[in-house]
């Protein structure tokens, strides 16, 4: 069967021979064990795995924020981890956007804030029509003025994604992204997840332990003791949402 | 806590500093005491007993007839009598005061250290301070003014005497021997001031003494000898007593500013530790079991932060007393009771037990269900509540009104205790209007934050997050900008206080030395000498000024009047050009109200006289002030003296001096206002020097207490410093936020201490100078007021760079890690 492929496939971060040892002696544990991985552009992608698996070992060094003891990641076409910590700073920021599981928003400030400070950070202008299509997409017109603690955790968590989006980076890691979400907010946010990738082009990379929650992504990467046991796709990159089998898109809940 | 010491290392280092100071304080007080327990004893010596002359100005001096009555009162085996008195040296255009006492008893302690002794009345010998320090050799004569009667003495240095403790109560100060008729005759004082007898029974001899005629019918007091030492121990010891007491006002402001700190530091433990606290009371602790806990680790805090400041003060005690020698007239060795020890550590474990109460307390109230919901263990973030805010602003309210009354009462009377009750009130005034502010603080300081911090803001997300940061835990801002606040009101006040003293010390001075020199020579002046008179280094102008006694007539009146031949140029080299200017021919200024402005008088002088026109107003001198045409006419042969101006920023004693070594000024007299404005100037500048010197222990406490605040909140932040990180913030925008941060809360404390300052400055200054006849001169030092500021936020920023190196040690992956 042939697809509509709607990008060439191009890898948004690649790792080589990835390998994270902790410890030494007694006390060593091999979190990555030689973990060779591409993430294709617009794709989505679940990592899974039981705990220790190396799941998020394999995300935080994957995203630039924790270096490996052996093996490459390159971040677009950039080695990461030739970098030094001020250079792969600013591969951060250009490059890669965050979703964490709990805490994700700076309480001092407004949603719109908190969404541009990736950009005040980089001391560059807000591009006002991409902002406007950004919260658009994960409805937060409404609640731009509010402050982290008079926000729902679901659209604390959108507020998050779009903060990560609203810099257009390479690639998207989120980290249970889902976890600290009530059932309906979950699915809401997933859903957002999937139509930035299939709507806006974007490459996101998640990490979960929620297999429902893994079920909207287009591939799933399973992790057992630092390696990669399966690498399944559940849908092929067509540029379009896949029909859930769920709720009706968009509109808050 | 304490299996987290570097929490604790700088609560620990408030208390180690508060104790340091106040040992160091103690101990120097204890040496001084000793010190002056030595001093006191050594010119009695073995005496029996002491005849002293009471001290009341018309008391009736002890004379030659007075020694010899008690030299013969049987028992008294030998007796020597002391005459103590003062006069005033001029060397090289420099003016001294110098000690002229008789001579003393050649012993161990006090020798001969060059040449001989005095033997007839115009030989004196000089002490060897006196000789270092003004370079004086042997066979120079020297020149002394007397201040009974400002008669001058010239004597013959033959001798260079080391005084002991036996011979002078200050062996290192200036002194001049002479013989006892040559001393009365420098002086121009008679009589002794105490004389020693020597004999066997004390008491008896007291008795002997006091029964004698001559003693009774003069009034002298006679003690024993030991008496005699009590007696100026407790003399000499109200001096040291009261700089033993005006440096612990000093402490006690560091052990105030420690318990702000402290206080802080403990309530900001106890909120991180909520849950830990709350896990202990899931397994079982009681309420009391979690007091304790805190109360415990408080007073072991408590004691090994006494324990290094007691150690630390007494270093510091021992090393000033080693080194700083040259400070004291006397030697003043290391002597400590044990009272300097224990104080000091008793009052810092007490006070870090009270600092903490307050914590101990919420602590207490931690619900032991927080250990399984987090979101019941989040700090508070205290909010200026009703009953704090109605408190601050009466105290405000109150504080304004005294000081409003200060400002009112000041001036308006001359006696002292009206001026005590003015200074009492403005007192009272600034320092309920200070704790005030201090209460406010919570609403004060985060809404001063924002205002301050708004262009930080819109500067850079650093500088946004920063300003945030600083507000969002209002009690806690407020406790840490409060501690800084303490030391920087303080400085301010005395910066402001002293400016303003010193303008109206100099407009004051301005008035009564209009000249920065008089030049009056022994005979004239030739043009050479004036021109060398204006090349000296930081002369600006020199002009010759006739003088001339006169009588004046006009009306009713003939009285002797002094007349001044003033030409414009002199006029302008004067401070106070106004009351020379615009004398015409034909016409005298003065201020003396015997003449009425307009009024036709005669002033005549040897035979000459000249009708003149009076003008007159307060605004002149007393003298009559005429141009120096009017003074040819008048007194042809007028004596000349020379007005001199010296450039603002000279050091005016060194310029006086040069202008004594010009030959023919040699034996001129010089009356130098410059100096003796410069004599009051450095009075100020050391008293505020020292002050500030010692308010700065109070400042470093404050500091150590802003990096405290700060490094506590970083570790509070770990998560949020590793989402900013994660989010591409560098390294050095997480320094610049923690610095901004810690320079926005210094900049708060600093513009509301300054702007307090400004106001308790100017009152207090009024409050201590306003008189009927002196007006306070407002002067805002504005380069050290920036210097203030400069220096909190230089402060600021040092107390900023621990918990910065701790922030970006935080790693991006800090975020995603859950608790």
């Amino acid at each position: 069967m042939t697809t509509t492929i709607a990008q060439p496939l191009t890898t948004a971060v690649r790792t080589e021979q990835l390998t994270k040892i902790y410890g030494q002696g007694d006390t060593r544990v091999v979190a990555l064990d030689h973990v060779s991985v591409d993430f294709w552009r617009g794709e989505f992608t679940a990592i899974m795995g039981p705990s220790g698996s190396g799941k998020s070992t394999l995300m935080h060094c994957a995203a630039g924020l924790d270096t490996p003891t052996e093996g490459r990641v390159l971040i677009g076409q950039v080695d990461a981890t030739a970098l030094n910590d001020k250079s792969l700073t600013l591969l951060r920021r250009r490059r890669v956007g965050f979703i964490f599981q709990s805490f994700n928003l700076l309480p001092t400030m407004t949603a719109r804030e908190n969404i541009l400070l990736p950009l005040k950070l980089a001391r560059t202008k807000p591009d006002p029509a991409w902002f406007d299509t950004v919260i658009a997409v994960l409805g937060l017109t409404d609640r731009l003025t509010h402050r982290p603690g008079e926000l729902s955790g679901g659209q604390a968590q959108r507020v998050a994604a779009a903060r990560a989006l609203i810099t257009r980076p390479d690639v998207i890691f989120a980290d249970e992204p889902t976890g600290a979400l009530d059932s309906s907010s979950s699915d809401e946010l997933l859903d957002f997840l999937a139509r930035c990738v299939h709507e806006l082009g974007q490459t996101i990379v998640m990490v979960t332990h929620d297999p429902h929650a893994a079920g909207y992504a287009d591939r799933l990467l399973q992790l057992a003791d630092g390696r990669i046991i399966a690498d399944k796709r559940l849908h092929e990159i067509t540029g379009q949402t896949p029909q859930r089998p769920s709720r009706p898109e968009g509109g808050e809940l | 806590m304490l299996r987290q010491p570097r929490r604790l290392i700088s609560a620990g280092i408030a208390i180690a500093l508060g104790v340091a100071f106040m040992t160091a304080t103690l101990l120097f007080g204890s040496s001084l005491s000793a010190a002056v327990r030595d001093l006191a004893g050594g010119q009695v010596g073995d005496a029996a007993a002491v005849v002293t002359a009471n001290e009341n100005e018309d008391a009736t001096p002890i004379d030659r007839q007075v020694v010899d009555a008690v030299a013969a009162v049987p028992g008294v085996e030998r007796t020597r009598a002391l005459y103590e008195s003062w006069a005033q040296l001029s060397r090289m255009g420099a003016q001294t005061q110098v000690g002229v006492n008789n001579l003393p008893e050649l012993t161990e302690k006090t020798t001969l250290a060059e040449g001989r002794l005095p033997q007839s009345d115009g030989e004196v010998a000089v002490s060897t301070h006196l000789r270092d320090s003004y370079a004086i050799e042997l066979g120079e004569e020297l020149t002394t003014q007397s201040y009974l009667d400002q008669h001058q003495t010239q004597s013959k240095v033959v001798g260079v005497i080391d005084p002991g403790s036996d011979a002078v109560t200050s062996p290192d100060s200036d002194y001049l021997f002479a013989t006892d008729d040559g001393a009365t005759a420098i002086t121009g004082i008679t009589g002794y001031s105490s004389i020693m007898v020597f004999g066997e029974d004390p008491e008896a001899l007291k008795t002997a003494i006091g029964d004698s005629a001559a003693i009774k019918d003069g009034g002298f007091t006679v003690r024993t000898g030991t008496e005699q030492v009590q007696h100026q121990i407790d003399m000499l010891a109200g001096a040291s007593r009261s700089i033993t007491s005006f440096l612990l006002i000093f402490a006690g402001i560091a052990l105030f500013v420690s318990v702000i700190v402290i206080a802080n530091t403990f309530s900001i433990l106890v909120a991180q530790r909520a849950r830990q606290l709350a896990m202990m009371r899931c397994v079982g602790a009681t309420r009391g079991q979690v007091f304790a806990t805190v109360i415990g680790e408080a007073l072991v805090l408590g004691a090994i932060g006494s324990a290094a400041g007691l150690a630390f003060g007494a270093g510091l005690a021992w090393v000033f007393l080693h080194f700083g020698q040259g400070l004291f007239n006397t030697e003043v060795t290391f002597s400590a009771s044990t009272g300097a020890f224990v104080a000091p550590f008793l009052i810092g474990v007490a006070i870090t037990f009270l600092s903490c109460l307050g914590a101990a307390r919420r602590a207490t109230a931690v619900a032991p269900l927080a250990a399984l919901h987090p979101e019941l263990a989040t700090a508070e973030t205290k909010r200026l509540g009703p009953v704090r805010g109605i408190l601050g602003a009466l105290l405000v309210l109150a504080g304004a009104g005294l000081l409003v009354t200060g400002w009112r009462m000041a001036g308006t009377g001359d006696d002292e205790a009206h001026m005590t009750a003015t200074i009492l009130t403005a007192m009272a005034g600034a320092i309920l209007a200070w704790l005030g502010v201090i209460v406010l603080g919570r609403g004060l300081i985060p809404a001063l934050a924002a205002v301050i911090g708004s262009p930080l803001g819109r500067a850079s997300a650093p500088g946004e997050l920063a300003v945030a940061n600083s507000r969002r835990n209002p009690g806690r801002a407020a406790a840490t900008a409060n501690a800084l606040l303490v030391g920087v009101t303080l400085i301010g006040t005395l910066t402001i206080g002293a400016a303003c003293s010193q303008a109206t010390v100099d407009h004051e001075l301005g008035d009564h030395y209009p000249q920065d020199a008089i030049i009056a020579p022994t005979g004239e002046i030739s043009d050479g000498v004036l021109h060398q008179i204006r090349d000296t280094e930081d002369v600006t102008g020199a002009e010759r000024v006739t003088t001339v006694h006169a009588q004046a007539s006009g009306g009713d009146t003939t009285k002797d009047v002094d007349v001044m031949g003033v030409s414009y140029a002199a006029a302008q080299l004067s401070r106070a050009p106004q009351r020379y200017d615009g004398v015409g021919d034909g016409e005298f200024l003065t201020d003396d109200t015997d003449f009425a402005d307009g009024q036709r008088v005669t002033v005549s002088q040897d035979g000459r006289s000249v009708e003149l026109t009076a003008r007159v107003s307060p605004t002149y001198e007393s003298a009559l002030v005429v141009t120096p045409a009017t003074m040819a006419q008048l007194a042809p042969d007028a004596s000349t003296i020379v007005w001199v101006r010296y450039a603002d920023k000279a050091d005016a004693q060194h310029v006086t001096s040069q202008l004594g070594q010009i030959e023919p000024l040699k034996n001129a007299s010089i009356n130098s206002g410059a100096a003796e404005r410069a004599v009051y100037q450095q009075l100020i500048d050391m008293v505020l020097m020292v002050a500030m010197a010692l308010l700065a222990i109070a400042v470093l406490i404050a500091v150590v207490g802003v990096g405290n605040t700060l490094s506590l909140s970083v570790l509070e932040r770990t998560q949020e410093l590793g989402l900013l990180r994660a989010m591409g913030m560098t390294k050095g925008q997480v320094r610049q936020m923690v610095g901004l941060e810690s320079m926005t809360l210094a900049a708060v404390a600093t513009v509301i201490g300054l702007g307090l300052s400004v106001v308790f400055g100017i009152v207090g200054a009024r409050a201590l100078l306003e008189s009927p006849d002196i007006s306070l001169v407002v002067d805002l030092p504005w380069l050290r007021l920036a210097l203030i500021v400069a220096v909190a936020l230089l402060a600021g920023w040092l107390a900023s760079l621990a918990p910065a190196s701790r922030a970006v040690k935080v790693t991006p992956s800090a975020a995603l890690a859950t608790e």
